[in-house]
């Protein structure tokens, strides 16, 4: 019978309130608070009787014409772990991707059944593993509270795992767990530093084979792109990946590019458009990981391009066939420079015959935990209205409704 | 390019998909497969679920009387729960002891001879001989089938329909055909080894005769072979020779016979393999119970499941709610329409772009080519047919007395047919790449052949002939191609479509009409929070926000196109700020129970004022580059219109703009025309160019605002109606009101009402007392009124501290009106017993003329009286029109027989009567009055004989009230039966509250007033101009001369009829008077039809029940 532990603490967690994001009621006074995020890491065991273990953590909250004002459903989960950077395919009749786990035990995780939000999920497939396998997940929560006269008003996030017994059909009896946070003063939350070291034992951050994603963000990225060069005539091919987070999602990508010789093989070069100070944090932690042009000197090339800090576009940008953009908003949003210069910067690197632009960027809003989006978490917009681009559906990978991220491909109707 | 064939569809599928992603809500890009998906709902889909439920159950139960299956005691349990919710006590008769009960009607027939009989041969039910009864469902079928559905989800069947109860019906129904399935297979094995084992018996004795046979054989050729060797010529063995003959023939012989019993074995061997192979082959259906295989041909042919799907299945019971691609998955084969329809701001074509991206999306995961889905805006696929199809067509659609004549072109060639779609989708869809569409077309033959077609918008093609048209051209395809066709539709439209569709296609293929269905909880709860991340922006405080506010504008949010406005307006902090204190955030409570669908709070008047100014430019900047000033222009032509819709009941929008032009010098341009044909979010135009509006209130919003904004308009109201509020005020409504002093109502704290205040001069008599009425207003509030130095000082009593601003505001206006000698009328009641004294005086020397003495003062005239002054200042007043005074003092005598009509009572009264007698008799005898008393008048006269007697002379100069009058004359009636009208006499003075005091011989009486008596007797006899008159007294004062209680349509079926019958009421002509005219007892006299064409014809709304009965036979008779 599998089991449900956490490891990092007991079931009730002061939660301090965030810097931002919390909601407003009718007289415009604070009617709801938002909890700073917190981690719980979670660790599944005996499970080598389980053919499938579906694991969930859920905000239970729901607003209705009875309890109008219930505004802790807008609590959020998300659920990390560590998972190989390609598909493992099981078989020719796979229809969904299923990616191994990052801890190299004989499990996998199904990409398409990876969900955030109220209500987060994971599907893993479990096929040998021995008494000793465990299933480790992070997972981080964002609580809302609602305001009242209760200094310290609670929110419950429900856990619990579905665990499927080999040769059986129905799930078995679910173990749960239930998390209470607690709003508290003077509660100090987790730094960068201390996500750094997480997603580091993850191997979030190596630029080898042995390295693993963490977010189906990477997952969806490296895929699309994979498939996008697969699909392509031309060889030669020049890439523009625009890279403002923690690289993470830059390392998977590089990883995936080097796993698959042949499409690397078509790729000319990569061009990298960073900001200044994006991998500060990484860097001062882990000196060690630093990307440089001898990560895929033996496959393609890699060149850095910074983005100006003046808002202007970069002297050296020059059209590709492909751009990634992965969870660029909050920084093209960030103000109108940004948002100008961002525009040009893809205007400029989509100017080319049959040029596309790959983003990924969350599918909703309760799907984003880790950051705050305030305003817009997409730039579907500014794609449309301002740069005139026309979607391509991807013909052989659509994925299902209500995913962590949407991935959309991009032309431009009108090259200059 | 890559060799794939298929390759061209899915580059057009690809292609197509990218331009349905995104659609705008509320101006804003929006990624439409994130927006809520809206549910399709269909009454027959839910009836024909509720009747196969219960075909499903019985087919379950009856299981249990076969001998072979013991019902599983808790799988009965829960059918029989369900079965017996389609029977109520009604329906069975207790006494009635017997196993089974039939329905004299039940609700679900209709619906039961509409689907199959025969699933597999598509045959529907016989009747008695033979003949296949069509399957029909009238409106009247479907709300009786809705109701009872209805009725069996509030008795409980919607306890019933869980999903755990369901799921536990699905498995014991399973493992019950499980059960049956191992029933039959092994009786099958024991009749099919019966068989083998006869068959295996004769197979050996087959071999067993073979082998004998055999050995005859080797028997007879050996002999044969001896005898060969015989010398032939042997004479001395001459008789051996003739043994040896007869030996091979005995041989010979006896092998025949054993192969006659070879060949009989053979023949028994087949036989027995026939029984076996028949029996194998009916194993599973003449060995099982008619009751067992009806189970398992239902069970099989409904996909091994009862209820399929069980969320769905429940969904489809309780609503009706049916996914769409079942509908098409169902007419697959044969192709046929559905119409999804629902009233403008429904999201009907965000429902058919949703399912259209699905639908390429399913296909595209699925690597599959299959359906081509061929998305048109109905307008331009007409306007295409139109241009480039050359066939021509005429369609007669009506029956021979009403019938219409329809003309138009179909396609004459495949060729014409891609390039109308190729045309139309290009049009349609401008950003899809044209190369894509022809390369698909130019490829594909079969393009036809997988095409789903996709219509939008029916409604908008320009004319009833086109639309025609459009059905004829689906028709077409439908015959050619089975295809399924999915077309949106206004509600308005919905009748139509259906005949052109059942008239052309003559119901062979099948049409769905399936409606957009979504609740409160979606709109407020789910649609907010879907579409913010539809337009890519975070959710949380978006949703929050409209779940608060949503109460406040709910009469407004009544379809997603306004909650799109609405969430817009949030995320723009454009929504009008709440004052949670402000009274008219709530409804207005309305007093007339009619009303009530139209109450109104402040926020919806601001919200769809918002939505007037936001919308239109965010619909219009949406499709054209176009510059404020022009957007202002449209917007003021687009109040102009909505004011003209509702103030003149033009609907057309041609004839509102020329309207407009003539009336008000504005004149549109081509482009402005333009655009407000297209759809602006707020109004629509349809195909005859009809308008239709999103909310009903927003032309009633629209309308304020010009009143508001632009003085010439209100000055053109107020000239040509009177008021503000239209012809009779009839335009008064909460939200136009509201709308106009939408300032006062916000800051109700500081400048009480000013606008409100501004308006009470122009609004006319029955929009002030229903603006009075919505803030309560009633009964005496006004006191102390008095005027000094040329200006009104008052007190206001009795007002809360709601009502008192709107008093204040009122009597400010009212008294500066006054002043001004402009008055207009308020509701007496106000001033409650305030209207004496001084201020009567005031008010009868200020008061205009024109419509009666105090017309223009008080909203009901009559109940005021005359001041307590000099006779000779009243009839100065009246500028010595004698007719004019009598007519003030009989009108409110009419009305109130016993209040006064002097301040000064009496001895003000007495005098003015025997002036106004002597004047009356002063007059010239030629002269004739145009004021002709009413009989409430007459019988007022009965108080008084001052009274009586100025009522004599005046009705001596009065017209004749009855077209016999003239002729009649009392002199010539009989004493006796002028008696006979003292009892009437009697009964008036009681009700007037008169003297009934021994008055002397009736006879005198007469005498003294004949013409007060004969417009009584004539009030009695003749029903004509004065039906409501007729009381008891008269109906006794008939009968006692011997006339029924109603006239005859003619004489001969009065005299047949007139026959004492014991209570009066047929009449006796036997017991009638000479003297009383036919007109009496026969409606139009002798000569009937005369009658008709002068009077009553006009007004015979009070008349009894029965008389109006008697009144359409007659003129029935006369047609």
């Amino acid at each position: 019978m599998p089991r449900l532990n956490i490891l990092d603490g007991d079931s009730l967690r002061p939660v301090a309130r965030a810097e931002n994001g919390h909601l407003m009621g009718l007289n415009g006074f604070e009617s709801a608070i938002r909890g700073n995020h917190h981690w719980i890491i979670v660790s599944i065991d005996q499970i080598d009787d389980c053919r499938k273990i579906e694991f969930e953590a859920e905000f239970r909250y729901a607003a209705s014409e009875e309890a109008p004002n219930e505004q802790r459903q807008y609590s959020r989960v998300g659920i990390w772990t560590s998972v190989q950077d390609s598909p493992k395919l099981l078989s020719v009749a796979t229809s969904k991707d299923n990616y191994a786990t990052g801890t190299g035990d004989d499990y996998t995780v199904v990409l398409d059944s990876w969900r955030f939000g109220k209500k987060s999920e994971i599907k893993f497939n479990i096929e040998n593993c021995d008494d000793e396998s465990t299933i480790t997940v992070a997972l981080c929560a964002i609580p809302y509270f609602q305001k009242s006269k209760n200094p310290n008003p609670t929110c419950e996030l429900h856990l619990a795992i579905h665990p499927t017994k080999k040769g059986s059909m129905q799930s078995g009896i679910p173990a749960e767990e239930k998390i209470t946070f607690q709003l508290h003063d003077n509660i100090r939350s987790s730094t960068i530093d201390d996500e750094l070291t997480l997603l580091e034992e993850f191997g979030a951050f190596s630029l080898d084979g042995n390295g693993n994603s963490v977010h189906p963000k990477q997952l969806y990225t490296s895929r699309e792109v994979v498939k996008q060069i697969e699909q392509s005539d031309n060889m030669n091919l020049n890439l523009a990946y625009i890279g403002t987070d923690t690289t993470e999602n830059l390392r998977s990508l590089l990883r995936s590019l080097k796993e698959n010789k042949s499409i690397a093989g078509k790729i000319d070069t990569l061009y990298l458009y960073y900001t200044e100070g994006w991998d500060d944090n990484l860097n001062d932690k882990y000196p060690g990981l630093v990307i440089d042009e001898a990560v895929t000197s033996e496959l393609f090339n890699l060149q850095f391009i910074k983005i100006p800090e003046d808002g202007s576009t970069p002297g050296d940008a020059k059209p590709v066939d492909f751009t990634i953009a992965t969870y660029v908003t909050p920084w093209a949003m960030n103000d109108e420079k940004n948002k100008s210069q961002y525009s040009e910067l893809i205007n400029t690197l989509l100017n080319k015959e049959k040029a596309k632009l790959i983003t990924v960027d969350p599918e909703s809003s309760n799907k984003i935990i880790r950051s705050y989006y305030q305003g817009d978490y997409n730039l579907d917009r500014m794609y449309r209205d301002e740069l005139n681009l026309k979607p391509i559906p991807n013909a052989s990978r659509l994925h299902g409704e209500d995913m962590v991220v949407e991935c959309t491909v991009w032309k431009k109707k009108v090259i200059d | 390019m890559t060799g794939n064939p298929l390759q061209p569809i899915t580059d057009y599928l690809v292609d197509l998909q990218g331009c349905l992603m995104f659609g705008r809500c509320a101006g804003k890009t929006t990624r439409l497969s994130k927006l809520h998906q809206n549910r399709l709902i269909s009454d027959d889909h839910r009836l024909f679920q509720l009747d196969k439920l219960e075909t499903m159950c019985n087919a379950i139960i009856e299981t249990n009387f076969s001998q072979e299956i013991d019902l599983d005691s808790d799988l009965l349990q829960r059918i029989s729960a369900i079965t017996g919710l389609y029977w109520s006590e009604n329906d069975v008769d207790p006494n009635d002891l017997s196993d089974w009960h039939e329905r004299d009607v039940n609700p679900l027939w209709p619906y039961w001879y509409a689907r199959w009989f025969d699933e597999e041969n598509k045959q529907f039910h016989v009747d008695e001989d033979m003949e296949v009864i069509s399957p029909s469902i009238t409106e009247e079928d479907r709300a009786n089938g809705v109701e009872f559905c209805e009725k069996m989800l509030a008795n409980g069947l919607s306890d019933l329909l869980t999903f755990d109860n369901l799921q536990s019906i699905e498995d014991g129904v399973k493992e019950l055909y499980d059960n049956i399935l191992l029933t039959i297979s092994h009786k099958d094995a024991k009749a099919e080894y019966e068989f083998i084992q006869a068959k295996q018996n004769i197979e050996e004795k087959i071999l067993e005769q073979e082998a004998y046979i055999k050995e005859r054989r080797a028997e007879l050729e050996e002999f044969q072979d001896a005898r060969k060797n015989f010398p032939g010529h042997d004479l001395l063995r001459k008789n051996l020779l003739n043994e040896f003959d007869r030996e091979e023939q005995h041989l010979t012989q006896i092998l025949e016979r054993e192969l006659e019993i070879q060949a009989d074995l053979v023949e028994r061997k087949h036989i027995v393999e026939v029984k076996i192979k028949s029996s194998m082959l009916q194993a599973k259906s003449s060995k099982i119970s008619p009751i067992l295989s009806k189970f398992i041909t239902f069970y099989e042919s409904n996909n091994y499941s009862i209820f399929g799907d069980i969320p769905t299945f429940i969904q489809s019971i309780l609503l009706g709610e049916v996914p769409l691609n079942d509908v098409i998955q169902v007419m697959n084969d044969d192709g046929g329409l559905v119409s999804i329809i629902g009233d403008p701001g429904f999201g009907k074509t965000i429902q058919l772009r949703q399912f259209t991206y699905k639908l390429i999306a399913n296909q595209l995961e699925e690597n599959s080519t299959n359906i081509i889905p061929i998305y048109v805006k109905a307008k331009s696929l007409s306007k295409n047919i139109q241009e480039k199809a050359t066939s021509p067509i005429g369609f007669v659609i009506g029956d021979s007395e009403n019938s219409n004549e329809y003309h138009g072109n179909s396609t004459s060639s495949r060729e014409e047919s891609v390039d109308i779609f190729i045309q139309s989708m290009l049009e349609t869809e401008p950003e899809l790449d044209g190369e894509i569409v022809r390369k698909m077309f130019s490829m594909q033959r079969n393009v036809f052949d997988n095409m789903y077609l996709i219509i939008d918008a029916y409604d908008e093609i320009l004319s009833e002939e086109r639309r025609m048209e459009l059905i004829s051209f689906i028709d077409d395809n439908l015959d050619r191609y089975k295809c399924p066709v999915v077309m949106t539709c206004r509600k308005s439209h919905k009748s139509e479509l259906t005949n052109f569709f059942n008239e052309i296609n003559g119901e062979v293929n099948t049409h769905n009409s399936l409606d957009i269905h979504f609740t409160s909880h979606e709109l407020r709860f789910e649609m907010p929070t879907k579409l913010a991340n539809a337009w890519g922006m975070n959710s949380d405080q978006l949703s929050l926000s409209a779940a608060n506010l949503y109460k406040q504008y709910e009469t407004v949010l009544t379809h997603p196109l306004f909650v799109g406005f609405f969430c817009m307006l949030l995320s723009h902090n454009a929504l009008h700020p709440s004052d949670l204190k402000n009274p008219y955030l709530k409804q207005s409570k309305s007093k007339e129970k009619e009303e009530t669908d139209s109450t109104v709070s402040l926020q919806h008047v601001a919200f769809l004022k918002r939505v007037i100014e936001f919308g239109l430019e965010i619909n219009v900047k949406e499709r054209r580059s176009i510059s404020e000033e022009e957007i202002a222009r449209i917007r003021k032509l687009f109040c102009y219109i909505a004011a003209t819709y509702i103030t003149t009941g033009l609907s057309n929008l041609e004839n509102i703009l020329k309207y407009i032009a003539k009336y008000h010098d504005i004149r549109p341009s081509f482009r402005e025309k333009q655009i407000l044909s297209d759809n602006l979010g707020v109004m629509f135009v349809n195909g005859e160019k009809d308008i239709d509006w999103t909310h009903k209130t927003l032309p009633e919003v629209a309308t304020g605002l010009l009143i508001l904004e632009d003085s010439d308009y209100k000055k053109y109201l107020i000239q040509e109606y009177g008021s503000i509020f239209g012809k009779g005020g009839d335009l008064w409504s909460e939200c136009l009101l509201m709308t106009l002093i939408q300032e006062d109502l916000e800051d109700s704290n500081n400048q009480p009402f000013v606008v409100l205040s501004g308006l009470f001069d122009s609004m006319g008599k029955k929009p002030l007392i229903r603006t009075l009425e919505m803030f309560g207003v009633d009964g005496a509030h006004l006191r102390d009124i008095r005027f000094e130095n040329g200006a009104f000082s008052y007190k206001i009593t009795n007002s809360s501290k709601n009502r008192r601003p709107v008093l204040e505001a009122l009597a400010e206006s009212y008294f500066s009106a006054l002043v001004k000698g402009k008055p207009f009328p308020i509701p007496n009641s106000i001033f409650g017993n305030q209207i004496r004294g001084p201020f009567l005086m005031h008010l009868f020397n200020r008061s205009n003329m024109t419509n009666g003495l105090y017309s223009d003062i008080v909203t009901e005239p009559l109940k005021m009286r005359l001041p307590n002054v000099e006779m000779d200042l009243i009839f100065d007043r009246f500028e010595d029109d004698i007719e004019k005074i009598c007519t003030f003092y009989w009108e409110r005598r009419g009305l109130r027989p016993n209040a006064k009509v002097c301040e000064g009572g009496r001895q003000q009264e007495n005098p003015l009567l025997e002036r106004l007698t002597n004047e009356v008799e002063s007059l010239p005898s030629s002269f004739t009055f145009a004021f002709v008393p009413s009989y409430d008048m007459i019988c007022s006269s009965l108080t008084s004989i001052r009274r009586l007697k100025l009522m004599e002379v005046i009705l001596s100069r009065s017209p004749p009230m009855f077209s016999i009058e003239k002729k009649f004359d009392i002199g010539t009636i009989d004493n006796p039966s002028l008696e006979k009208f003292s009892g009437l006499i009697t009964s008036i003075r009681r009700r007037v509250q008169a003297s009934v005091k021994n008055h002397g011989p009736f006879k005198n009486f007469a005498t003294s007033y004949p013409n007060i008596i004969k417009r009584i007797i004539l009030n009695c006899l003749m029903l004509e101009g004065n039906q409501s008159t007729w009381d008891e007294y008269i109906l006794g004062a008939r009968y006692s001369l011997g006339l029924p209680k109603m006239p005859y349509i003619n004489l001969k079926s009065a005299l047949i009829g007139m026959k004492d019958d014991g209570d009066g009421s047929n009449g006796d002509f036997d017991k009638l008077p000479s003297w009383v005219p036919v007109q009496a007892y026969v409606i139009g006299g002798r000569q009937d039809s005369s009658f008709f064409h002068k009077t009553v014809v006009g007004d015979y709304s009070n008349l009894p029940k029965e008389f109006s009965k008697q009144l359409s036979e007659y003129l029935f008779q006369k047609k």
